[in-house]
């Protein structure tokens, strides 16, 4: 299965690393006034590079090699559950390597650091994504599961200017979106768990799916 | 010996397209696996490799069920499709380290003096490879973990002559070793010619045929003669009837039969594996 993962970060390489990069300085110099930037770090970033890689599977049609190989289909459904966990940690590295440099410097656009509630919203968000969006993935493959990428593409660049709108109409309400006011150490405790079981439940549909899949 | 691939009352329904197929395959020998474009050859490797879901039947690979025992049987094989499904972005070497570590018979020193016959840069991206490349790639990450059954879906259509002859070379060298068996799919009959045992010949998702090549080449002719012998002949003999002005010309799976019946007023030729592939797809029976 490591090998499975290793594959994508091979494909991605520069692209990982670039995107990575970018997205986050992005995320940090024009989205900090207004929204956390490092839920785009933490949920924004993984969810892209998650297509990506799909993207290269279905342009190189290898899930016809992966499945040729002496490899059970529940190592190839938990290596894609894993892969977005190990975007999602290099990502928040960056963004973190990001914000103590520009904290150091005293730069005057320096990011926000990643708070232990941030880090539960961070996971419940990913989670519930990837959740809804890999069974459908293994159950119609990468063209049709494309629908429901462009929903949440939308959703991704409505939600957040809804979000300014709202901010910006009351000011008596913080400069930020603070998650922190929302995630208290027991909501937090709990949401991670329903999060773990949604996972665990989606896992288990996707490996369903994908064994009842043609090629 | 025992069958390393059998494959029984194979029945897999599209709309449009029914396949229902039986073979098996020997160990120590390779199988030509012929017939039209659309005619099912490719559904049915997808089936054996469980890539499709069969409807009913039974495929079995060294004895065992193909889905049952999934894992057990595809480090065995040895694939190679008709195109390039690897990640065109990997160099060859890199696509080989994640191969590899799937087998738990992968030998490099194999794998190296393949890259060298085959005179394949490993630093190269598999995007940088000929189509020829490319398809000696697969052939490479197919032969180096010591697979019994080596299963080929059209290899050797897009290759130039040399590369088709450098392949067909190595498949038999590897068929020197009376464990392995070959199932090699294609529409290039002359690639057959040579070097299969069986044919298997496939049209419409049915098997038309299927036993050694010897048999096909020493008991079907292509009979030629003039028209007026077509109201002579026992029914069903001439297969695939082609007519013309000087007269008509057809095959015959039982050339003594043919020639019992019509004496020295036929002139029957040695069919090639094309023209029993021809006559019996396209044309009359008389």
């Amino acid at each position: 299965m490591a090998q499975l993962i290793i594959k994508d970060m091979l494909l991605q390489r520069k692209r990982l690393i670039y995107f990575t990069l970018f997205y986050n300085v992005f995320a940090i110099l024009i989205l900090q006034d207004f929204f956390l930037p490092y839920l785009v770090a933490g949920i924004v970033v993984p969810y892209i590079m998650l297509q990506t890689a799909l993207a290269y599977e279905e342009m190189n049609k290898s899930e016809i090699v992966i499945n040729s190989l002496p490899v059970r289909k529940e190592k190839i459904v938990l290596a894609r559950y894993l892969t977005i966990f190990i975007y999602l940690l290099i990502s928040i590295l960056c963004y973190s390597i990001l914000t103590f440099l520009m904290n150091l410097f005293n730069l005057p656009l320096a990011g926000e650091p990643v708070s232990l509630a941030g880090i539960v919203v961070i996971f419940v968000g990913i989670g519930i994504i990837v959740s809804i969006y890999l069974p459908i993935f293994f159950r119609y493959g990468y063209i049709k599961g494309r629908v429901f990428h462009t929903v949440f593409t939308v959703a991704a660049l409505i939600l957040p200017t809804v979000a300014v709108k709202i901010i910006g109409e009351n000011p008596e309400l913080p400069g930020r979106f603070v998650v922190e006011d929302l995630v208290g150490v027991r909501t937090g405790i709990i949401l991670l768990l329903l999060t773990l079981l949604i996972l665990t439940i989606s896992f288990n549909l996707s490996v369903w799916f994908y064994k009842k899949r043609e090629f | 010996m025992s069958a390393i691939l059998e494959v029984d009352n194979l029945r897999k329904e599209y709309r449009d397209f029914n396949l229902n197929v039986s073979f098996s395959l020997e160990r120590g020998y390779l199988m030509g696996f012929i017939g039209p474009n659309g005619a099912g050859k490719s559904t049915t490797i997808k089936l054996i490799m469980n890539l499709l879901k069969k409807d009913s039947g039974a495929i079995k690979v060294f004895g065992l069920d193909n889905v049952k025992n999934e894992i057990e049987i595809k480090q065995r094989i040895g694939f190679v499709y008709d195109q390039n499904y690897y990640y065109d972005e990997l160099t060859v070497e890199e696509m080989k380290g994640i191969i590899s570590r799937f087998y738990a018979d992968w030998d490099d020193e194999l794998y190296r003096s393949y890259l060298k016959i085959f005179d394949l840069d490993p630093r190269k991206k598999i995007k940088e490879l000929s189509k020829g490349m490319q398809m000696k790639f697969s052939l490479i990450m197919a032969l180096s973990h010591h697979a019994e059954l080596i299963i080929m879906d059209e290899p050797t259509s897009g290759l130039d002559p040399i590369v088709r002859r450098e392949l067909l070379q190595i498949l038999s060298e590897i068929l020197q070793n009376e464990n392995k068996g070959i199932l090699l799919s294609t529409h290039i009959t002359s690639d057959l010619d040579k070097i299969a045992d069986y044919i298997t010949f496939i049209n419409q998702g049915r098997i038309v045929e299927s036993t050694t090549r010897d048999f096909l080449l020493e008991n079907y002719g292509v009979v030629r003669g003039k028209k007026e012998l077509l109201m002579q002949t026992d029914k069903g003999l001439l297969i695939g009837v082609k007519e013309n002005e000087f007269g008509f010309e057809a095959l015959v799976k039982d050339k003594a039969r043919a020639r019992e019946i019509f004496g020295d007023k036929i002139i029957i030729d040695k069919p090639t594996l094309e023209d029993i592939m021809y006559y019996q797809i396209d044309g009359k029976v008389v």
